[in-house]
């Protein structure tokens, strides 16, 4: 089995490009620093009790006012500028893959059952497709934001401010997934398998979810990884206008937006760090979606 | 050709500079925008301050603060109880409308109204008499010395113009509601509002037909607020705007070492406070159920010793702030000098939390506004950090002004330990005393104290206060009215936060103490 995985040309081509082992180590990296942040992180930022406010704007280490105890400085808060971006990236990649799996659900369902029923269902379900794809996913994202900010009350807003998240980038991003599973599903549905399944009456949702499925799911992966940079960028940018995660317990976005505050003054670090560790972030993501792609495109073989 | 083209390409150029000339335009920015149009619907500084630029009261006060007439040409005190008033006459409304007794009248009794949150202009006032076209005798129920003191913000209405548009009555921020008078202004002031965007864009333009001499060379001004702080800066910087307030106090540096650019620093009169609730018998956003820990001195005490002042002026106002031992600016009050801050003292706060039944302290929620005073935010960020380190948690609800006014003030009065600036309108004790410190009543008294503290010895020495004209006994009614609101740390006064204004150096403008921006100062060179 394992050896078998090993021997697969997607290890293969894999091994054979630089960029994206580089990459693969650099997600796997964010992934495993962001799950044991607890232990990785060099203090808890979320813990208020533990800040001293008169350690607030040390610069790095290595400038003159560097202090050993702050590798990236610190904040207008006295918060370690490391420690915050791994726990920053934590709360941004699970909002990412959540929304991500929020999404796929969503647009899966929607493009298998448009696919596989046809009609007037699927005339529906793909002209709101086509509604939303006609506006940018982040405006999408904002007016769901908005409008379930509005619904909630003030005091829990900040509670649930990972959950509005997820809710407003999920919804923004099922059209993608819907359109490709329900293409794939009208090449799939005609197909004598799936017709001999119907022919001994299996139920059609079963025939979705055993026979079709599978075979589509290979494009939602690509999808999936290019999809989870969008998304960790789309928090990020909810965040850095201010209708993201509360300042108290900031992702990478809230941070960029609290930095952006001191680039004036000369306080660099508090913003240009988290900014970084963004873009290096979504850069990794990015390549590996592109490498996932390509390996699982037949006509590119 | 040649010659043609670059003649005319002169004149164009000529002509541009030309008319750049003429057309005076100022732009300028604020991190908020005025609240309403309406002078009586919130009294807040910078809704006022922009108010007092379209609007006029009895009297108004001079760069240096000083009261002067203006809608008033004179007034005397006929008897103690009986202010007669001279109106300055040939003074027109922005739409035409001729001032006179009954634009008086109807204004100060819609003052008075519900909804109103400008009440303070008919404290003690019994009744407003019109004694003909240009005269207007107000009768007072004490005597009060102090009687204009408070009336510069006390703008005239249209009688005609507000009752013909349904605004007769004010609406109140608080509540939500709109009038007319909300998005559309007509005042006698120097300048008329010629379009407003809620949170976008205001512009003025000057008025023609002003009874004053105008001081400036404007035609034209532009108001936009610009919430983020960087972004108001960058635009200073880039030259988009003429001037704004506030500088971000990291930013005075970089403001003052560009070209062209500079910050005008100065002390400003109000005082930054938090406020504990000590009316309701149980918090609204705590884990102690049945009962108020606020109630309890000692955890009043507890919270201020467990803030250290020093680290907020050093850390967050970048000692741009002076810390306060009282609930007004020591340069109101003569005898401030007798009152100390107590020292930052964590583990005494800890020992007080645990003698009043908290050991492991507790939990409550902070409003806070975040665009509203000078880093507002991070300075309740901070305090909750420090009280983290005593053992409270607190839970921080930070918000746009709008937002947290209409949720913290009456009638909503939503809040269990909220952050506050108060600058007496009056620039005197006694303002303070009834407005703040003073038990909340049904008459007005008490009216921003969000806190519910009550004294009777201290309600009653208010009252004195108002009538006592010897200074020396007033000020020691007063000392003692403040000794025990101290005692008792009825609030927990956090700093006098400093002016930070800056401006294009070719534009000439006077900074007022009191944090209003008077556009009639301004002259673009």
């Amino acid at each position: 089995m394992l050896k078998r995985f090993f021997d697969s040309d997607l290890v293969y081509s894999f091994t054979r490009s630089p960029v994206t082992i580089l990459a693969g180590l650099v997600t796997v990296l964010y992934f495993l620093a962001s799950i044991f942040a607890g232990f990785v992180a060099p203090h808890n930022p979320f813990d208020m009790a533990s800040l001293d406010i008169m350690d607030s704007f040390i610069p790095p280490v290595w400038e003159v006012d560097g202090d050993p105890r702050f590798l990236l400085g610190t904040d207008d808060l006295g918060r370690g500028i490391l420690s915050t971006i791994i726990h920053g990236s934590r709360i941004s990649l699970f909002i990412g893959f959540s929304s991500v799996i929020f999404s796929l659900v969503l647009g899966v369902g929607l493009g298998l059952v448009s696919g596989f029923l046809g009609g007037k269902l699927d005339a529906f379900i793909m002209r709101v497709a086509e509604i939303q794809l006609s506006f940018p996913a982040i405006l999408i994202a904002l007016l769901i934001n908005g409008v379930l900010r509005g619904i909630l009350p003030v005091g829990q807003q900040s509670n649930l401010a990972y959950y509005v998240l997820i809710l407003s980038i999920g919804v923004s991003g099922w059209v993608q997934y819907a359109r490709t599973v329900r293409g794939s599903t009208m090449v799939e549905r005609n197909k004598e398998y799936v017709q001999s399944a119907r022919v001994i009456g299996i139920h059609p949702l079963l025939i979705m979810w055993r026979h079709i499925l599978p075979n589509v799911m290979g494009p939602i992966l690509v999808i999936a990884t290019i999809h989870l940079a969008v998304a960790v960028i789309s928090e990020a940018t909810l965040s850095f206008l201010g209708v993201g995660v509360p300042p108290t317990e900031p992702s990478l976005g809230t941070l960029i937006r609290i930095g952006n505050d001191f680039l004036f003054s000369g306080e660099w670090w508090i913003t240009i760090f988290p900014g970084l560790a963004l873009a290096i972030l979504v850069l990794a993501v990015n390549l590996l979606g592109d490498w996932l792609r390509d390996v699982l495109n037949p006509k590119l073989r | 050709m040649k010659k043609i083209v670059a003649t005319l390409m002169l004149i164009t150029l000529i002509g541009l500079v030309f008319s750049t000339a003429q057309a005076k335009t100022f732009r300028w920015a604020f991190q908020g925008d005025a609240q309403s149009l309406d002078p009586h619907s919130l009294n807040e500084t910078f809704t006022l301050g922009l108010l007092g630029n379209v609007y006029e009261g009895l009297v108004r006060r001079d760069a240096d603060l000083k009261i002067i007439p203006a809608l008033a040409a004179e007034w005397q005190v006929v008897e103690p109880t009986r202010w007669r008033f001279k109106l300055r006459q040939g003074v027109t409304f922005h739409n035409g409308n001729k001032f006179n007794a009954d634009d008086v009248l109807f204004s100060y009794g819609r003052a008075k109204m519900e909804g109103s949150d400008l009440t303070k202009c008919m404290a003690t006032v019994k009744e407003v008499l019109k004694v003909d076209e240009y005269t207007v005798d107000f009768v007072t129920t004490t005597a009060n010395p102090i009687l204009t003191a408070e009336w510069s913000s006390c703008y005239i209405m249209d009688k005609e113009w507000s009752e013909s548009n349904g605004a007769g009555s004010p609406t109140s921020v608080t509540e939500g509601k709109e009038n007319h008078a909300t998005r559309h202004a007509n005042g006698t002031g120097p300048f008329v509002v010629v379009s407003r965007e809620t949170d976008v864009k205001t512009v003025l333009k000057p008025n023609k037909h002003w009874w004053d001499t105008a001081q400036h060379n404007l035609t034209e001004v532009i108001f936009t607020p610009i919430g983020s702080d960087a972004t108001r800066v960058a635009a200073l910087l880039s030259g988009e705007i003429d001037m704004m307030y506030p500088v971000p106090v990291q930013d005075i540096q970089r403001v003052n070492s560009n070209e062209g650019t500079s910050a005008m620093l100065g002390p400003e009169l109000r005082t930054i406070f938090l406020g504990m609730d000590q009316a309701r018998d149980e918090l609204l956003y705590s884990n102690v159920k049945g009962k108020n820990p606020f109630k309890d001195v000692r955890v009043r005490e507890a919270f201020m010793l467990g803030i250290n002042i020093e680290a907020i002026k050093k850390k967050v106002m970048r000692n741009l702030s002076a810390p306060a031992a009282l609930m007004i600016s020591p340069s109101l009050f003569t005898h401030s000098g007798q009152f100390s801050r107590p020292a930052y003292n964590p583990d005494r706060a800890k020992e007080l939390l645990a003698d009043a039944g908290y050991p492991e302290g507790f939990e409550v929620g902070m409003d806070c506004p975040n665009n509203r005073y000078v880093n507002d935010e991070k300075i309740c960020q901070a305090v909750v950090a420090m009280l983290a380190k005593v053992g409270v948690k607190v839970n921080l609800l930070a918000q746009p002004k709008a937002q947290y006014f209409a949720k913290v003030l009456r009638p909503k009065w939503d809040t269990s330990f909220y952050l506050l600036g108060w600058t007496p309108g009056s620039f005197d004790s006694w303002n303070v005393l009834y407005n703040i410190l003073g038990g909340p009543s049904e008459d007005g008294r008490g009216k921003f104290n969000l806190t519910g503290y009550s004294n009777a010895r201290v309600d009653e020495l208010t009252d004195k206060i108002l009538v006592t004209t010897d200074a020396a006994k007033r000020d020691e009614m007063i000392r003692e009215a403040y000794q025990i609101t101290v005692d008792e740390h009825a609030y927990l006064p956090l700093h006098q936060q400093g002016l930070a204004w800056s401006k294009k150096d070719s534009v000439s403008l006077k900074q007022r103490a009191d944090n209003q921006f008077m556009i009639y100062h301004v002259n673009l060179n």
